[in-house]
């Protein structure tokens, strides 16, 4: 054997021979080159964040800006590292956050263990996370936190940590996290140990002068200057504004580290904080300063080598005057209040009504008005002035970070604060839809303006005798408007008389001029989270692209489980039981059949039940299953009926309140349709303008000035006594009555007429249109209930143009 | 029997004994240096030296003595036990893992303990242990083949059985996910290969696979992992993460110069503070450069080589074919851990956690690494009195 294989034993010695010698070799080597890389490791370099840019409204208020705070921040001292140390800097802590608190400063609190109200401990991560995030967000957590095993109880970890990082046993949990939570941001700032790890934001001046004082003994705690974001005008415009926020999501994370930003950067989130945050803020490549540091061989901090002082975000100038929103949030909040007491005591008053109504549906609460949004804008430019809802929130709460309670109570309110329906929520227009039928009529020659419509009561066209047909509001208390022009039609709200013009254009052209007054795209306003609407079509009631449960609205999901439903009990009429696959088979095949959109489809169904559940076809046929099928089914066909419908802005057409401020300055501007434009400028640190803003023009409809004229007439009459208009009587006592012109919209949306929404279009003044003003609440009652907040935003405007005038 | 004892205690390889025995001393005193506060001017000796004997040092010294006691032992047994029990030992081998997959605590994102708390904390790694059943496992698969063959393996077949083996070792390593330790395994099994006589139109068909294999494996590999090749190839990828270990070690390593700062120095970058992650674990031989400096480091590493050829010389005289593998199986895993870890300690190789056998501080790995020398001093004392002799005899 050893003859035989003793040049392997040789060949195997050369080969770890060679091996070591170039290990000698880079041994060696290690001298010269890599003592010059430990010099370089001893400069390090930390960035230091700019001021972040201020908001104001277009006559110079401040709305945000970045106020000089003091922080609280801790250097350990890395040659500090053995057990008496740590008992040394737990002291430094207790005695630190003594300070702090006494002064009634708040501390940044984020020790990931806590104890739960029942004494458990446990991870406070969140439960958004996936299963692996979370493992892998604990594995850091341990490693930094020098935990052998990550498996073992928070609790015990709770116990360890307090042991090794000498917590005294009398120290009660509530103060130990806090002591511990400093410790975690010191612990995973290990490898960078001259990175500096903050305790408290934004500390008072006796918190700065009792540290400072007491300096000697609370060995590596300092105090830093920094930024805090200021909102003075606190609630007002907060959905315009915004707040900030740091980055959450990782792969965010990972693309704005390129341009600076690090997990502590707190950038905009919402709002104007958001969508300007490339001029805004301080913290990117360009503006971010950086300091230099020169580290002793031990990693202690010897001195600062360079200071490179920050630049300074740019300051945004809103369009919006602060004043007016203020006026019409007031208003706006005192208004839907009231709306709600009314609705309450309607509710008391007809208990019996309503609760039999309420039996009759699936969904068993009412629900009464609790938010709403107003928004003016300028008519010839599309410039937004104010843009209100009800309920506010304060964005000073976001500052710093918002507490878990706060936000939990923000999120559960009711009225949903952060949720902004003036841009984000779509709903249905009703009346205030009518001009847009109106200028489509009149544009595509359908109806002349002197064209008389005769509202003879129901609109029967399509309907077969006896069964319901779409009728004039008026009913029953009279029973026809009777004679109509576009003028008259308008001023009464006359449904007859825009279901016939819906009915002259059809779908498609209705569609198509309501897209072109840019009801149904983004107005483009720059903030964040605009919804977009859209007017009925086939497509909207039933795309049979998309599956059953993901369609624009819910009636395709409630005719699917209606038929299920019918299709059982044939079954059962037969004696048989079909299987849910059957069902569900016989179901889809039969909505299939909307996609032919006719009405003549008898046959394709009795093919269906037949093939599918095995019904012959004479039974089907003696049995009349076939037209119950076809009254079940018609709800997803669209009929012309629907398209008569969708001329006074019937459900499914859904509009958002930003979308309706704009169609309403095309009406009244001569058919302009532009962007909406909230910004005005944007302006650099030395005060020289960057960014002039204006609203983006995107069609000219050049409407005939005798359209514009008619409609504008139509919508005078409307808030006119003298002509009876559905808003005469409101504005009866006005001030500034006699240069309105606007429209009502009541848009039922359930089988309860309190749940109604409501809607008010107002443009003033008529001669010359300056301001456009939309009004919405949703579930605001039968009538339009919101002229209080019109009057308010109206005379706040008309006020103060006066006494420019007048100065 | 007492005379037989007697008769083999003669026979003990002396040099690898004190070889062994050395290398762990001045590994105890490096992890004592490298995790104390250092010895300050003024402060009695004896009370310095039992401020030594707490912490890692102790619990350090006290596994060296365990194991010490499992190799002695062992040495009374004759080793064609352990060969005939190696169907067993592969059965054991594999549950071990197994029950590391299930049971095992995860480390660093690796299942790779087995831990108990009770009575006392102890935590093993069974990935380090099974070095040595692999060994004989796959030592004996090779010696059936090879055992009074002058022509060695000339067939393929001859080494499946043997791969199987390997592989569903390393596959359950790789499962932990410990991709560093798996290579070792396979590292093993090529070289017993290589060193039983195979004949080179397996070897180089063998090789060629092996190379293709390659970038398969590297599907295995988890990210942080594939982070780590990444990085060795370019530091300056990730200068605060895994570039900020390598870079850290280097700028130590370098620290002490041509002569170093001496053990126990209290001018030892290692000694206070977190300038140095795992300094007395995977880095202990930047440390160790640090207080003997670079000639000191040079005569470390002939010492370590010393050991390892000596174990050559070991296998060489063995008794049969079995004794023949189990030793060099032993020196070429001293020799893997070896090259990986001073290599990846002075950026030659990409950061893995293989530690520096004797030297760095854990318990599993300096328990395997004793009682493996140990097996092989075993197999040389009971070496036949003369090779030749007995190679003539054979024939």
């Amino acid at each position: 054997m050893f003859e035989k294989i003793k040049i392997r034993y040789i060949t195997s010695f050369i080969i770890i021979m060679l091996i070591s010698a170039v290990m000698v070799l880079k041994i060696f080597g290690l001298k010269a080159p890599e003592q010059e890389n430990a010099m370089n490791k001893n400069v390090v370099s930390v960035s230091v964040p700019g001021k972040r840019g201020s908001i104001y409204d277009r006559n110079g208020v401040l709305l945000a800006y970045d106020e000089e705070a003091y922080d609280v921040i801790f250097y350990r001292d890395p040659v500090d590292n053995a057990s008496s140390d740590r008992a040394r800097y737990t002291q430094i802590f207790m005695d630190c956050i003594e300070i702090i608190e006494k002064n009634g400063d708040k501390l940044s609190n984020s020790f990931l263990i806590t104890k739960k109200e029942d004494g458990k401990f446990v991870y406070n991560i969140s439960s958004e996370l996936t299963e692996e995030q979370r493992t892998s967000r604990i594995d850091r957590w341990c490693s930094n936190m020098q935990i052998s095993d990550p498996e073992m109880e928070p609790e015990d970890i709770y116990y360890d940590l307090r042991n090794r990082f000498r917590i005294p046993e009398n120290v009660s949990y509530e103060e130990a996290v806090k002591i511990l939570s400093i410790w975690q941001e010191v612990q995973n700032n290990m490898y960078q140990s001259y990175k500096k790890v903050t305790i408290a934001t934004n500390v008072s001046l006796e918190t700065v002068y009792e540290l400072e004082t007491r300096g000697e003994e609370l060995k590596g705690v300092e105090i830093a200057q920094s930024y805090v974001r200021i909102y003075p005008k606190k609630e007002v415009a907060s959905n315009i504004i915004g707040y900030l926020g740091r980055i959450v999501d990782n792969q965010e994370l990972e693309e704005k580290k390129e341009k600076g930003y690090t997990a502590e950067t707190l950038l905009g989130k919402i709002g104007i904080e958001a969508t300007m945050e490339e001029y805004l803020t301080g913290s990117i490549t360009g503006r971010l300063g950086t300091k230099t540091y020169i580290l002793d061989d031990k990693g202690s901090i010897k001195r600062v080598a360079n200071y490179v002082a920050p630049g300074q975000g740019d300051s945004v100038v809103l369009t919006i005057d602060i004043g007016l929103q203020e006026v019409a949030e007031k208003a706006l909040a005192e208004n839907v209040k009231k709306i709600r007491r009314e609705q309450e005591q309607t509710y008391a008053r007809n208990r019996s009504k309503y609760d039999k109504l309420l039996n009759e549906r699936a969904v068993k609460t009412l629900s009464l008005a609790n938010s709403g949004a107003a928004i003016v804008m300028e008519v010839k430019t599309c410039n937004v002035l104010a843009l209100a809802r009800y309920p506010s929130f304060d964005n000073n709460l976001f500052t710093g970070g918002i507490s878990e309670e706060d936000y939990k109570a923000l999120l559960e309110q009711e009225g949903a604060p952060l949720f902004d329906n003036s841009i984000s929520s779509t709903s249905t227009p009703g009346s205030i839809f009518k001009m847009a039928t109106a200028l489509a009529g009149l544009m595509e020659g359908k109806i002349k303006v002197n064209s008389v419509i005769d509202d003879s009561g129901p609109y029967d066209k399509y309907v077969s005798e006896g069964a319901d047909a779409p009728a004039c509001w008026v009913k029953p208390r009279y029973s026809k408007h009777g004679k109509q022009t576009v003028i008259s039609a308008l001023k009464n709200s006359c449904n007859y008389f825009f279901f016939e013009v819906a009915d002259r254009l059809g779908i498609d052209k209705l569609t198509e001029w309501v897209g072109r007054l840019g009801m149904t795209s983004k107005t483009g306003i720059q903030l964040t989270g605009e919804a977009v609407g859209w007017i009925g079509g086939p497509k909207i009631i039933y795309d049979s692209s998309l599956p059953i449960n993901d369609q624009k609205t819910s009636r395709p999901l409630l005719v699917y489980n209606k038929l299920k439903n019918q299709l059982e009990g044939y079954g059962e009429d037969r004696g048989v039981t079909y299987t849910e696959e059957q069902l569900e088979e016989a179901t889809l095949g039969l909505i299939k059949l909307v996609d032919l959109q006719r009405l003549d489809i008898g046959p394709e169904i009795r093919e269906v039940l037949s093939r599918v559940l095995d019904i012959p076809t004479n039974v089907v046929l003696r049995r009349g299953w076939t037209s119950e099928i076809m009254s079940t089914l018609i709800e997803l066909i669209w009929t012309p009926t629907d398209t008569v419908t969708q001329g006074i802005g019937a459900t499914p057409t859904q509009l958002t309140p930003i979308a309706v401020a704009r169609y309403l300055c095309a009406i009244s501007n001569g058919g302009r349709v532009y962007t909406a434009n909230i910004l005005k400028r944007i302006v650099d640190s030395r005060g020289k303008t960057i960014v002039d803003s204006k609203a983006e023009l995107l069609e000219d409809l050049h409407i005939p000035e005798e359209y514009s004229e008619a409609i504008m007439e139509g919508m005078e009459q409307v808030v006119s006594w003298e002509n009876r208009g559905t808003a005469g009587s409101a504005f009866l006592d006005f001030k500034y009555r006699k240069i309105l012109a606007g429209k009502t919209g009541t848009a039922p949306i359930s089988n309860i007429d309190l749940e109604d929404n409501i809607w008010l279009c107002l443009v003033a003044p008529k001669e010359d249109p300056e301001i456009a003003v939309v009004l919405f609440v949703p579930n605001g009652l039968s009538d339009s209930k919101v002229y209080d907040t019109a009057k308010a935003i109206i005379t706040y405007y008309f006020d103060q143009k006066e006494a420019e005038k007048n100065s | 029997m007492e005379s037989t004892n007697r008769k083999y205690i003669n026979k003990i390889d002396w040099f690898t004994v004190i070889l062994t025995i050395g290398l762990t001393i001045f590994g105890l005193l490096n992890i004592a240096s490298a995790t104390s506060e250092g010895y300050e001017e003024g402060t009695p000796l004896m009370e310095y030296i039992g401020t030594l004997f707490t912490g890692k040092f102790l619990r350090q010294f006290i596994i060296f003595l365990v194991s010490l006691g499992i190799a002695i032992a062992l040495m009374f047994m004759n080793y064609d036990t352990i060969k005939d029990l190696n169907l067993f030992i592969f059965i054991g081998t594999v549950l071990l893992l197994v029950a590391t997959l299930i049971f095992g605590n995860r480390q660093r994102g690796m299942r790779g303990w087995l831990t108990i708390t009770k009575p006392i904390s102890i935590g093993l790694q069974p990935g380090e242990l099974c070095k040595i059943m692999a060994i004989i496992v796959f030592s004996a698969e090779l010696a059936k083949v090879t055992e009074g063959n002058k022509l060695g393996i000339t067939r393929v077949r001859d080494l499946i059985p043997l791969i199987i083996k390997a592989g569903i070792i390393a596959g359950l390593i790789i499962a932990q996910p410990d991709f560093g330790t798996a290579m070792i395994y396979i590292g093993i099994m090529l070289a017993l290969i290589f060193m039983a006589k195979t004949s080179w139109k397996i070897l180089v068909p063998l090789a060629v696979l092996g190379a293709v294999s390659l970038p398969i494996l590297w599907m295995f590999l988890t990210p942080d992992q594939k982070a780590r090749v990444y990085v060795f190839l370019d530091p300056s990828l990730d200068p605060e993460g895994y570039g900020y270990n390598v870079g850290r070690a280097k700028s130590v390593s370098s620290a002490g110069g041509m002569t170093g700062k001496g053990l126990f120095s209290r001018d030892l970058l290692t000694q206070k503070s977190s300038y140095l992650p795992e300094k007395h674990t995977d880095f202990i031989f930047s440390s160790m450069v640090e207080a003997i400096g670079i000639i000191g480091a040079v005569i470390f590493v002939i010492i370590y080589l010393l050991l390892i050829f000596r174990l050559f010389r070991l296998s060489m005289r063995a008794r049969d074919d079995f004794g023949a593998y189990v030793i060099m199986g032993v020196a070429f895993m001293l020799a893997f851990h070896f090259i990986e870890n001073v290599g990846m300690n002075i950026g030659l190789m990409p950061v893995t956690g293989i530690p520096l056998p004797l030297i760095s501080y854990g318990g599993s790995n300096l328990m395997t690494t004793i009682v493996a020398i140990g097996m092989c001093v075993n197999i040389d004392m009971r070496r036949a009195k003369n090779n030749k002799l007995r190679d003539i005899v054979l024939k």
